[in-house]
């Protein structure tokens, strides 16, 4: 019962805190539409910096990068915002436009299977499928428990046993998305260059030997890191490219999503 | 290799320099025992001699020693387009402990270097600030600060960070190239510049340095896991600064100093009275940008004029070369203000010490009078039917902002890696377990008699016996009843657990069926006891002499219990 009234608590201050948005997001839409772009970021950011955190705040955070021309970061919100709210075909629409102007989009992998399964996988949060699972995982055992208990006579028990069955193979072919999904989560951390051009090289120095180039708003995944050694420098961060070609960028060249 | 004899743990560079080789690729280094290694990355050295290309890469490896003693890099081959190529085997000792002979001027350095010594006051000058540190030192730097009276503030920039090889060693170098200014005349000093590095004092390897007291170097490699905060600084620098000539000053002059081009654009060039131009004031070349004020600009009678607005400002990273460009709205108030003055640019040119005055114009204009009232223009509406709607073109864009917040991001860590969650999800599990065995047992209950009598025999006998007992305390007259109760308590427990039919269980049962399966002899002989106690009561109750029920039930019910766990 306990459990209950905390849990509706929590949904009532969740709507209270939708629907009352802070002063500061108000006034970034103000200044967005007065077209003072970077002022409208600056809100947003203060509130990301109070520990203020939703998809739609995201959402406007990367809108206003994307009209201040930071291509990068307005991928890397939109990128977030899509992490929280992955279903959103606002958030869905704006980063495939911001992605298409990135010199690093390619069409041809956009349109791949491999895309297709990664958008798949990616239509559910980490919770959502870990609920898929764990739901059609309760509904085929519970039908199961209940095929054994049940006396032979009963005409609808057989049924029930392929009820089960059937919610057991979907809670298999779920687990595949989920471990796919925590593979993603666990595994190297998905980042986006934020500059307009950064020079990734086989050594994490600046002299080192220049292996490609990433452009901005592409998506990098971060499997290494050489903290800074100098105040205000940032350090290195080992990349990998879509393709495995690996290197080393300087660390406010990438932002984490 | 930069040096042959190293500290165990200490970092030396292995320098392989390939040259004429373009396609040699990155060299694998062969397994080193002895050391750690890892590949610190190319430099690119392209040379022309008599007109002929010559391309070197110096590949470089970062080798550690985890022993002490002599070590050898054997020698190792590079395959270039089917030729091989050996390197020569180097032989490296690894020694616990310093170096000896080791000093500060090994581990830590910084140079301040301005490109020219002879300036003009508010000439701009590069200005290199190279902080070196030693290989193999674990460190965190401050950004470093000149001390600059005499000179504009000097900001530095992100360094670029690079290795070098001075003097046989191998140095991590953070180079800061930014420009200085100097504000005073005569002998002006720029520096010392400082940087604080806390350095982290490694553990395990003992220092001899010779001439150093401080304890800080005694233990720069021994002591211990703690971080010392060290101070480097550079020797300061000197320039001779030159005032700016009084002979020749234009009168519009405004201190820029440094060698420019001006370009000035105006557009529109037709309009009409009261309609505004953009005149486009572009200034380019190299010298304090930053600071650059806006060429004179005087506009004439009949034009009405705003604030110049910087528009674009272009330059390299220190803001050296690059341009500025100066928008400016004038707005003709008459057909007679047709002629934007020319635009005219003073500064003062220090290569070749004299000043130099740039102007651009006059730019003519035509200028129509205004009409007394603007007529809008109607957009008619074509008739219906008239011609098919061409296909629709949708725009594409940004979808605008969200109205709200949204739900808040889930703060919790993800189900999957909570506890709680997980322990959940086998309760399903354990219910299916539960309920298999159950069935199981159930229909084990159903379809194995002797399985059930079995299983049901302790159960009746511990009622058969409660009711013997209530008996018991009923008084002499339900003694008849009492004996009925116990020994049909006996009957079917021995019964169900024999699985033989309990009306034909006599006293006969405990030497024919019992004492065969190792029941205790003492058990059998109480229960021998108890039949005959029974019999007597049923068939002789007159003959009966004075018999203690109460242990009788004990006798039943132990034995009842020692049966229980044997396996009849």
């Amino acid at each position: 019962m306990r459990t209950i009234a905390s849990i509706l608590a929590l949904a009532l201050t969740a709507l209270a805190w939708a629907a009352d948005a802070p002063p500061a997001f108000r006034e970034a839409a103000v200044l967005y539409d007065q077209g003072q772009f970077d002022q409208a970021i600056a809100r947003y950011e203060s509130l990301l910096a109070a520990g203020v955190r939703s998809a739609n705040l995201c959402f406007n955070l990367g809108n206003a990068h994307f009209k201040a021309g930071h291509l990068g970061r307005a991928i890397l919100n939109f990128e977030r915002a899509r992490r929280l709210e992955p279903r959103d075909r606002d958030i869905e629409g704006n980063l495939g436009f911001a992605a298409k102007q990135s010199k690093a989009y390619d069409a041809a992998a956009a349109g791949s299977w491999s895309a297709w399964l990664a958008d798949l996988r990616d239509s559910l949060t980490v919770d959502e499928w870990t609920w898929a699972v764990v739901a059609c995982y309760w509904l085929a055992l519970l039908g199961l428990i209940t095929f054994i208990w049940l006396p032979p006579a009963i005409e609808w028990r057989r049924w029930l046993r392929s009820a089960a069955i059937a919610f057991g193979a979907v809670a298999l072919l779920s687990s595949v998305g989920l471990g796919a999904k925590i593979a993603v989560e666990e595994g190297p951390q998905p980042g986006i260059a934020v500059a307009k051009e950064t020079v990734v090289r086989f050594a994490p120095v600046d002299d080192g030997m220049r292996h490609f180039t990433a452009y901005e708003g592409q998506k990098l995944w971060i499997v290494g890191e050489r903290p800074s050694r100098m105040q205000n420098v940032p350090g290195w961060l080992e990349v990998e490219r879509a393709d495995g070609k690996r290197g080393w960028v300087p660390a406010d060249a990438v932002e984490r999503i | 290799m930069d040096r042959t004899e190293v500290s165990v743990g200490e970092q030396i560079q292995l320098t392989l320099r390939c040259e004429d080789m373009p396609s040699a690729g990155q060299p694998q280094l062969p397994p080193l025992d002895g050391f750690t290694t890892a590949y610190g990355g190319a430099q690119t050295q392209v040379s022309i001699e008599n007109g002929v290309r010559h391309d070197a890469v110096a590949h470089i490896f970062l080798l550690t020693p985890t022993r002490e003693g002599t070590l050898t890099i054997p020698a190792f081959n590079v395959q270039v387009g089917g030729q091989v190529f050996s390197s020569q085997p180097i032989v490296v000792k690894a020694v616990k402990g310093q170096i000896q002979g080791a000093n500060t001027e090994d581990l830590f350095q910084m140079r301040l270097t301005m490109a020219r010594t002879n300036l003009f006051l508010n000439e701009m000058a590069p200005l290199d600030l190279k902080l070196y540190i030693r290989n193999g030192i674990r460190y965190r730097s401050q950004m470093p600060s000149i001390a600059a009276t005499g000179f504009s503030e000097v900001k530095l920039p992100r360094p670029v960070e690079s290795q070098e090889v001075v003097n046989g060693k191998s140095f991590v170098v953070y180079t800061f190239r930014t420009l200085a200014s100097p504000i005073q005349v005569g002998q002006v000093t720029l520096g010392p510049a400082q940087a604080a590095l806390d350095v982290f004092v490694d553990s395990g390897r003992r220092p001899r340095l010779p001439g150093f007291n401080d304890p800080f170097f005694e233990n720069f490699f021994g002591g211990g896991g703690e971080t010392k905060r060290i101070t480097v600084t550079s020797p300061p620098t000197s320039v001779h600064v030159l005032p700016l000539p009084d002979d020749g000053k234009p009168a519009g002059f405004t201190g820029a100093v440094g060698r420019y081009l001006l370009e000035v654009t105006a557009n529109p060039t037709t309009l009409r009275t009261g309609e505004p131009v953009t005149l486009t004031i572009r200034v380019a070349g190299q010298g304090n940008l930053a600071t650059l004020a806006p060429p004179k600009f005087t506009p004439p009678e009949g034009f009405k004029s705003y604030e110049p607005v910087v528009k674009s400002k272009q330059t390299d990273e220190m803001g050296y070369t690059g341009e500025k460009v100066f928008e400016q709205v004038i707005v003709p108030l008459s057909v007679r203000a047709s002629v934007i003055p020319p635009v005219t640019f003073s500064f003062f040119d220090p290569e070749a010490g004299r000043y130099q005055t740039l102007s651009r114009g006059p730019i003519q204009l035509n200028v129509q009078e205004s009409p007394a009232g603007a007529t809008p223009v109607v957009v008619g509406v074509a008739p219906a039917g008239a011609a098919p709607r061409p296909p629709e073109k949708l725009g594409v864009g940004v979808v605008y902002l969200k109205p709200d917040l949204g739900a808040p991001a889930p703060t919790s860590p993800a189900l999957y890696r909570q506890t709680w969650f997980l322990a959940i999800q086998g309760a399903p599990v354990l219910a299916l377990v539960i309920s298999l065995f159950a069935q199981r047992r159930r229909q084990r209950l159903r379809s194995d008699i002797r399985y059930a009598r079995a299983r049901r025999a302790f159960g009746n006998a511990q009622r058969r016996l409660i009711e013997a007992e209530r008996l018991l305390h009923a008084g002499q007259d339900r003694s008849a009843a009492f004996y009925a109760a116990l020994f049909k308590t006996l009957q079917d427990y021995l019964g169900d657990r024999l699985n033989l039919p309990s009306s034909g269980i006599t006293s006969d049962i405990v030497e024919e069926q019992l004492r065969p399966r190792a029941l205790p002899p003492e058990i059998c002989q109480a229960l021998k006891e108890v039949f005959a106690a029974c019999d007597a009561a049923r068939f002789a109750p007159n003959m009966q002499g004075k018999v203690d029920r109460e242990r009788l039930v004990k006798i039943v019910r132990e034995a009842v219990t020692a049966m229980e766990k044997m396996s009849l």
